[in-house]
């Protein structure tokens, strides 16, 4: 895997990548950055489609020669071919309302959409197929499968219109995605996961039985890891607006050991149930998810 | 039953402040700064147990700061306890039966009369009013408290008129009092006469009713209202109430010796009944017969004992002196007593020359109540204990006259302040020349000195004084000055005694003063005034207290007024004439005094506050209120 220089770790920074307007940018400077070249596909198969043409070196299989150029142009080439991948990925984002705090620059949705671009990027980049769903409690927009030429476009558009909804419902979409599914592929969750873990985790389950491979990227705000806040307010809840009086200093152990508890619970049932499980800071680069995403896609296919 | 009240009821809107830590706390829970966060699950679920125990503690921080502010609004309300059930009883109707036991109820079958209205006063009062009997001549006698008819129908059955006059006004204030801020009424029985309005009209508190039973009045009535002795004759002067004459006889007697008797008509009116020359001792009745009016007015008793002179103690410097102090002090003191005891027979006063030494010495100088004044001449010698003797004469009622020419001059006193310990600031200053002799100014004539000289005290202004000794007034009150304007004759009260200081010596030298015609006369006129007992009274009234005796005088006749002399107590000649007023000038003279009874109604509720002090319950439990916040305060920080 190529490394990343410094140079190009900047791009992968939420807060630089944030203050690019277009997201089809975002999402190429992105891949680029993280990527110094892309490697061709590995994959060549039965469903190949024409990459390029070069000239007829020897040691080049014959079979490859384009003979009607040949009868065109008197000369050897070789046909160059790029084999279409066969794999599903599906990108779920939650857009649900708590996906729209941010105690920085970068919202948890912003932080999600901006990866869910690079995702779909590099996804259309390797020639997989890709599709988008977002979600709060009920799928709010969603990008059927597909590896077209304009797939790109439709799916950097879908994520162009997430904005912050209402509650969220993991599990809804996930049991949808479920039951929809004919083909086994990947399918990526980018959600904060605030939500019942049980609930999720059987929802999850449900994706993986049915063949899937599964990588869940819960994005989290600095400040849900490490509650930061040392004067007392009343914290409203952006998807109920209940409100709770709170000294912070009197509840920070006690809420870090919960987030603690959550996140190793995801882990530990996730793990066992062969999901692929990262937790993503927004103020960090999205290296980390894209790290991921080919750990998960080399390790199955 | 207990039940709380408030004397200062106003402080409970103090009450009021309690509510600013409240505010504080829920404004201060308002300001709270809204911080959008993306699941307060945790923060719902996490600490809730912590935050419920915060949160009860802030309400208990509250709930202690608002219950000291309550109890100092408390505290400052001034609480009482209350007897709800004597307060029920408070709040009763009542009717008040005010029952007149003057002499003048008296006459034949008035009594009775008075007696049946009273009982059908008491029958007639409407259901659940409590009814109180109350009897009254010149004072007033609960004779029965608010309650139960029959103990009332008891009182009246007792009740019987007496030789007093009537006085109204009191009897109503005292029927008022006992009714109090209650809602009732007065049902008066009385013979309406019009005299017992002399001492003012009556008021009631509001919300009283007040009715009129006539008792009625005899026909007529004959009185000895007045014995006057002359040197050629006796004067008795007797009252025929009513419109018709009488034919009657007038007798006089010596200590029960029938001296005269003398038949007499009785114009209506006064009559001048003469009578012979009476003896110089003895106690002389002249009585009248009545038939149908009040008796105890048929007799009037006089005494005819010479008056006892007052001891007037006359103080001289002792020796050690220059001559001409002592040739001073002699020479006042020869006019003193000459002034005071002229000729033979005994005057009104008997000096005693003293001097000062022997009356600081502990001897047995006899300064009681015999003792009518004193006259400081000369002070040397008088020593600490002579000027404690005199401070505690005066302090007790005694009466001292300073000659300030006199003494002043003397060494004994370093100063006459000294007497006193400085108060009053007696001021004497150093003597004066004058070679234009000063004349003497009455500056009060009201006074009872310049009063009782009457047209004399013009002529002080002959009198002539070549040596003055001027005075500071201080905080006395200047009845004279001589005529450069200096005061002369200054008073000041000390104690219960008087003290009079005169700028001049009372001797020949340096002033005309006792050559002068108004020398005794001013003299008996001070040293009247000085002395506690006044030796003109010597006739009372019944119910009169005489000053300084221990007489009773709750009957006419003869008593002993308890320092050897005798007087007589006669009725009030004023009581002896019947004639009334209707009953509607009665209740036309009856007011309200709102005023009154609310003040009665705030000093019996500062009373009892005032016996319990809640207040400093209160304010001990705010402490502690106060230090169990500091506490949890400090936990809580």
């Amino acid at each position: 895997m190529a490394s990343v220089t410094g140079r190009e770790r900047s791009f992968l920074d939420p807060a630089v990548v944030a203050r690019i307007g277009s997201l089809e940018l975002i999402a190429r400077t992105i891949v680029e950055g993280f990527f110094a070249g892309l490697h061709r596909s590995p994959f060549k198969g039965f469903s190949v489609e024409f990459s390029e043409y070069r000239p007829y070196l020897p040691g080049d299989d014959p079979g490859t020669i384009d003979w009607k150029l040949f009868a065109r142009s008197d000369r050897h080439y070789v046909k160059k071919f790029e084999q279409e991948t066969n794999l599903e990925c599906h990108l779920l984002l939650d857009v649900s309302a708590s996906m729209g705090y941010a105690s920085h620059a970068v919202s948890k949705l912003r932080f999600g959409v901006c990866l869910a671009a690079a995702l779909a990027y590099l996804m259309h980049r390797q020639r997989d197929a890709v599709g988008l769903t977002l979600f709060d409690d009920h799928v709010v927009d969603s990008v059927p499968v597909g590896s077209r030429g304009g797939q790109l476009r439709a799916l950097l558009a879908g994520l162009s219109r997430a904005s912050p909804g209402t509650r969220s419902d993991v599990q809804m979409p996930l049991h949808q995605l479920a039951a929809q599914l004919t083909r086994r592929g990947l399918v990526v969750l980018i959600s904060d996961l605030l939500d019942d873990p049980a609930g999720i985790i059987e929802g999850l389950k449900h994706l993986r039985f049915q063949g899937s491979e599964v990588l869940v990227l819960q994005t989290l705000d600095p400040a849900e890891l490490t509650f930061p806040f040392d004067q007392p307010a009343r914290f409203e809840d952006l998807e109920t607006a209940d409100a709770v009086p709170v000294v912070p200093e009197q509840v920070r152990a006690q809420y870090l050991d919960q987030m603690r508890s959550l996140s190793e619970r995801y882990r530990r049932e996730l793990r066992r149930a062969g999901i692929d499980y990262h937790q993503l800071n927004t103020s960090t680069p999205l290296d980390t998810a894209l790290r991921a995403y080919l750990s998960t896609r080399a390790r199955r296919w | 039953m207990l039940g709380l009240s408030f004397l200062v009821p106003a402080f409970l809107v103090g009450g009021l402040a309690a509510l600013v830590p409240l505010i504080l706390h829920l404004r201060r829970r308002e300001r709270l700064p809204r911080l959008p966060f993306s699941d307060i699950r945790f923060l719902r679920d996490v600490p809730v147990e912590q935050a419920r125990r915060r949160r009860l503690r802030e309400w208990l921080l509250l709930a202690l700061r608002v219950a000291a502010l309550f109890l100092l609004a408390l505290a400052f309300a001034r609480p009482f306890l209350n007897d709800t059930d004597a307060a029920a009883l408070a709040s009763q109707s009542a009717t008040v039966v005010l029952i007149d036991t003057s002499f003048s109820m008296s006459a034949p079958a008035q009594l009775a009369a008075a007696r049946g209205l009273a009982l059908e006063a008491i029958d007639a009062a409407p259901d659940g009013h409590l009814v109180g009997v109350v009897a009254f001549d010149t004072r007033t006698r609960v004779v029965a408290e608010l309650g139960e008819r029959p103990a009332a129908r008891s009182a009246i059955e007792a009740v019987s008129p007496g030789p007093r006059g009537t006085r109204y006004a009191d009897g109503l204030a005292a029927a008022g009092a006992m009714i109090g801020t209650r809602d009732g009424r007065i049902v008066v029985v009385t013979d309406l006469q019009a005299g017992g309005w002399n001492a003012g009209d009556g008021l009631v508190p509001p919300g009283v009713d007040v009715s009129i039973r006539d008792a009625g009045r005899p026909d007529g009535n004959l009185a000895i209202v007045a014995v006057e002795s002359e040197p050629t004759q006796t004067l008795a002067v007797l009252f025929r109430a009513g419109t018709v004459s009488d034919d009657t006889i007038v007798s006089l007697r010596v200590d029960d010796e029938l001296l005269a008797e003398v038949a007499v008509t009785a114009e209506p009116g006064h009559t001048t009944v003469r009578l012979p020359v009476l003896p110089e001792a003895g106690v002389a009745t002249v009585s009248v017969n009545d038939g149908v009016g009040y008796g105890v007015d048929d007799r009037r008793y006089r005494l005819l004992d010479p008056p006892a002179p007052t001891p007037v103690l006359i103080v001289v410097g002792g020796g050690g002196g220059d001559d001409g102090d002592a040739a001073r002090d002699t020479d006042a003191v020869f006019y003193l007593q000459r002034a005071l005891a002229p000729g033979e027979s005994a005057g009104p006063f008997l000096p005693e020359v003293v001097r000062a030494e022997a009356y600081g010495a502990p001897t047995n100088i006899a300064l009681g109540p015999r003792t009518g004044a004193v006259i400081l001449v000369g002070g040397r010698g008088l020593g600490r204990r002579g000027r404690e003797r005199l401070a505690t004469f005066v302090r007790d009622g005694g009466g001292l006259f300073v000659v300030g020419g006199n003494a002043a001059d003397l060494g004994g006193l370093d100063s006459l302040d000294s007497l006193f310990g400085g108060e009053p600031e007696l001021g004497l200053g150093a003597s004066l020349t004058h070679p234009e002799p000063v004349g003497l100014m009455s500056q009060d004539p009201r006074h009872p000195i310049m009063g009782g000289l009457g047209g004399l005290a013009g002529a002080l202004g002959q009198t002539r004084f070549s040596q003055t000794r001027p005075l500071r007034a201080g905080d006395g009150t200047v009845l004279a000055r001589f005529s450069d304007g200096n005061p002369a004759l200054v008073e000041h009260t000390v104690g219960a005694g008087r003290l009079l200081i005169f700028g001049a010596g009372l001797g020949a030298d340096g002033s005309d003063f006792p050559r002068r015609a108004t020398f005794v006369p001013f003299l008996h006129e001070t040293l009247t005034y000085l002395s506690a007992t006044d030796t003109r009274s010597r006739e009372f009234i019944v119910g009169d207290s005489p000053v300084g005796t221990v007489a009773r005088t709750e009957a006419p006749g003869v008593v002993e007024a308890g320092d050897g002399r005798r007087v007589v107590v006669n009725v009030d000649p004023r009581e002896s004439d019947p004639t009334a007023v209707t009953p509607e000038q009665f209740a036309a003279s009856v007011g309200t005094l709102s005023r009154a009874a609310e003040r009665q109604e705030r000093d019996a509720a500062g009373g009892r506050e005032s016996g319990q002090q809640l207040w400093r319950v209160l304010l001990m439990l705010m402490i502690v209120v106060l230090v169990a916040e500091g506490l949890l305060g400090r936990r809580m920080a």
